[in-house]
This record gives structure tokens, sequence and C-alpha cells, in this order.
């Protein structure tokens, strides 16, 4: 399931039992690419959530958490970042990731 | 609001792009049937809909709960996606065919491992139909055909990325060095300081790199003013008002992946520079680019 977060709803979204957390602007190329790559996990996977947030439109939110550049993912468990990863991953990378951090 | 296409410097005279040789980068685009199968399932997904099986079949998702002397095989209530082998290759293949509620015994890494199977949840994949294209929410996706088309066009979408920003880098050069520009003191001084701020070179990266310091700077500051006339250029093509701009943008935030009609009629540099790299398919993140500089303005 995919879910845009404002700065209100974050923490919450944040707390779902496994999250991807995908930090992207309106105006970054590679952030499409991932973008498409997380739309299809997560109809491949649909136990996997994935919270995007548009830094362009909630820049707070990239503030905070440290973003220096798009896109960032986030792997977070109960609200714990496991691991933040700058830039884009190849589809695979990406579900050996997931596999990883959701899996153990 | 701001009038975020509002710029002081101005635009005398575009080059012309048409007569700019593009054909080096032109690179072969052949479909990958079994890359655009995969594509195809993978939109699909999208809109499938889920329903409970009562046997395991590859690609379902089934909710287990298993325990072994390995320690990872101590779990409940954990969900796999059969087949796909994020959790263990060799443990979902032997699910396949087992019936929901059934309890026995896998063997992993050689290890028996218990195992129950508590849910199977399988996915009914949609017809390719103008209905679903509809359905889709994506204007870009008008019919059927439509649907057929992005699918098969999207590997291309990785294959370009390389070629096709280098193409459309030499593009735009080749073309501001064919214009005339009117530049804004200000405006440049601006854009100069914004790409030494966002570079953040230091002497010891220069030195890293092995520039000396005060040419990789300048080198750094031009690159920034050269963002001026980029983003004048991409005014002069589209859009030319902040309606236009606010009508236009969201459809490719929202859509993105590939290139339409639409693309086609309102920039004729990318228009170009589609059919000399790509052929039929292209996307429109390049376009992006051009706007990336009057939001920092903004």
């Amino acid at each position: 399931m995919i879910d845009f977060a404002t700065y209100e709803n974050y923490q919450q979204l944040l707390q779902q039992d496994f999250v991807v957390v995908d930090f992207f602007s309106e105006t970054c190329g590679p952030c499409k690419v991932l973008s498409r790559y997380l739309e299809e996990i997560a109809a491949e996977l649909p136990f996997v959530n994935i919270v995007k947030v548009n830094t362009t439109a909630w820049p707070k939110l990239g503030q905070e958490n440290e973003i220096d550049a798009v896109p960032t993912l986030f792997f977070v468990r109960n609200g714990e970042i496991l691991e933040r990863e700058v830039g884009l991953l190849s589809r695979d990378e990406l579900m050996e990731k997931i596999g990883t951090h959701y899996y153990g | 609001m701001q009038d975020v296409l509002t710029m002081r410097s101005k635009l005398i005279q575009a080059g012309d792009p048409w007569s700019v040789d593009l054909s080096a980068y032109k690179i072969p685009l052949e479909v990958d049937e079994d890359r655009a199968q995969r594509d195809t399932v993978n939109f699909l997904r999208r809109f499938a809909e889920k329903v409970e099986a009562e046997e395991v079949q590859d690609q379902d998702t089934a909710v287990i709960t298993c325990s072994s002397e390995l320690p990872r095989f101590n779990r409940e209530s954990l969900p796999l996606r059969v087949g796909v082998g994020l959790f263990s290759r060799e443990l979902e293949q032997q699910l396949i065919g087992w019936k929901k509620g059934q309890t026995g015994t896998v063997t992993v890494q050689g290890k028996p491992v218990s195992v129950t199977v508590q849910a199977i949840q399988r996915e009914v994949l949609p017809e390719i139909t103008d209905e679903l294209a509809a359905r889709s929410g994506n204007p870009l996706l008008r019919n059927a055909a439509d649907i057929r088309r992005w699918c098969r066009g999207n590997q291309f979408d990785d294959a370009l990325e390389g070629p096709a920003d280098e193409a459309f880098t030499h593009l735009m050069q080749a073309v501001a060095a064919d214009s005339v520009f009117e530049k804004d003191p200000d405006e440049v001084q601006y854009a100069r300081d914004l790409s030494l701020r966002q570079a953040n070179i230091t002497p010891e990266k220069a030195e890293e790199i092995g520039v000396p310091y005060e040419n990789l700077r300048e080198m750094i500051a031009q690159s920034g003013e050269s963002l001026i006339e980029m983003a004048l250029l991409g005014l002069h093509a589209h859009p030319r008002t902040v309606a236009d701009y606010e009508a236009w943008l969201p459809r490719f935030v929202r859509d993105g992946g590939t290139v339409d009609d639409v693309v086609r009629a309102a920039h004729p540099v990318l228009e170009y520079l589609l059919e000399i790299v790509a052929g039929d398919y292209m996307d429109e993140l390049e376009l992006m680019a051009l706007f990336r500089l009057k939001e920092d303005l903004a």
C-alpha cells in the first residue's frame, strides 16, 4: 500500500509494522524511476507499506529528517529507522533490501 | 501568488534546435518481450482483485507460521509472496499445492521446518480494456492500446536515462550557444551563488578531483549561470503563464514515465530529441529539469 505523507501524519505512518519511506522531489528524474519501482513492489508485496514524502510540498519533513539529496529511502520497523539509502537503487537491489529488512 | 515564471533576464533570440546534430546519441531500441510481459503484469497488479484461495500457487501471498531449529524459521503469521524468494525460495517452492490450514514439514538447508498455512490470497489480474485505462486515473492512458504501448515502452525509460541525458545536455548547450540572451546581473549572481552553495565544494574536494580550487569554483558558478539560459529556453518553449505551469506540472509529477502527444505538442525541442534519440519512446524527465531554476528563483 502506498500512502502520501503530510507533516501531520508522517510519524503515525511510520508506526506501521514495516515501512519503506521514499523522500522524493517533483523535479528529480531518478525519483520518478524509483517511484515506478515502488509502485510495482507495492502491488507485488501487499504486506509492505510504502510512504512517499514529497520534499517539495513538505520541505520541513525533509529538513527534520536531514534529507540532503533525493531520492532517499528509509527502511523503518515500528518507527525505528533500520537503514537510510541515498540515490537510485535498481529494482533488484530494492527488493533485496526489503527482503533483508522485512524478514530480518 | 508570486508569478514563478517571471524572470528579469530575457531571451532575445532562441537558437534553432532543429539544426543540432544529435545522431551520435541514437541508441537501438528493441523491445524485450519478456520484460514487456513483466511490466504488463506489474501494471495490471495495481488493479488486481484480491481473492481468498484454498491451495497455494506460485505468486500467491501465503501467510504462514513456521518453527524450526533454524532461528530464521521461527515465525508467526508471516506473509510471503510465493516464488519471489524474499524470505526463502526453498521454503516457498515446497509450499506450492498446500491447502489452507494444512500443517506439515518442509526441508530447508537440510533441516526440517514445521509449517502451517494460515491464509492464501490470490490476485486476479484485470483484462486490458478501455475501461481499465479510464480507471487508471492516468490521463496519458486513454484506451487499451495506450496501456499496451505504455507497458512496452516502460523498459526504455531506464535504457534512455543516460543517453537521453547526454543528448539533452548537448542539445541545450548547442541551442543556448546559438541564442541571444539579455541576462539580469542579480539573477546571474543568484544562479552562480546557488550553484556554488549546492556543490559545496571545498579546497580538499578540489584537490581530490585534481582541479585547482578557483578554477573548479568558476566552472561550477558558470554551470549555475547556464541554468539561467536553460530556464529562459524552457520558458520560451512552454509554458508561458503560471496557469499553464500549474495545469501542466502536476500531470508530469503524478503520471510520469512515458511520452505522449501532449509532450510532443507542447515542447518542440523535446519532440526533436525524441525523434533523434528515442524513436517513439522517451519520457519527460528532461523537461522537468528546465523548471528547476524557476522553482529556486520563486
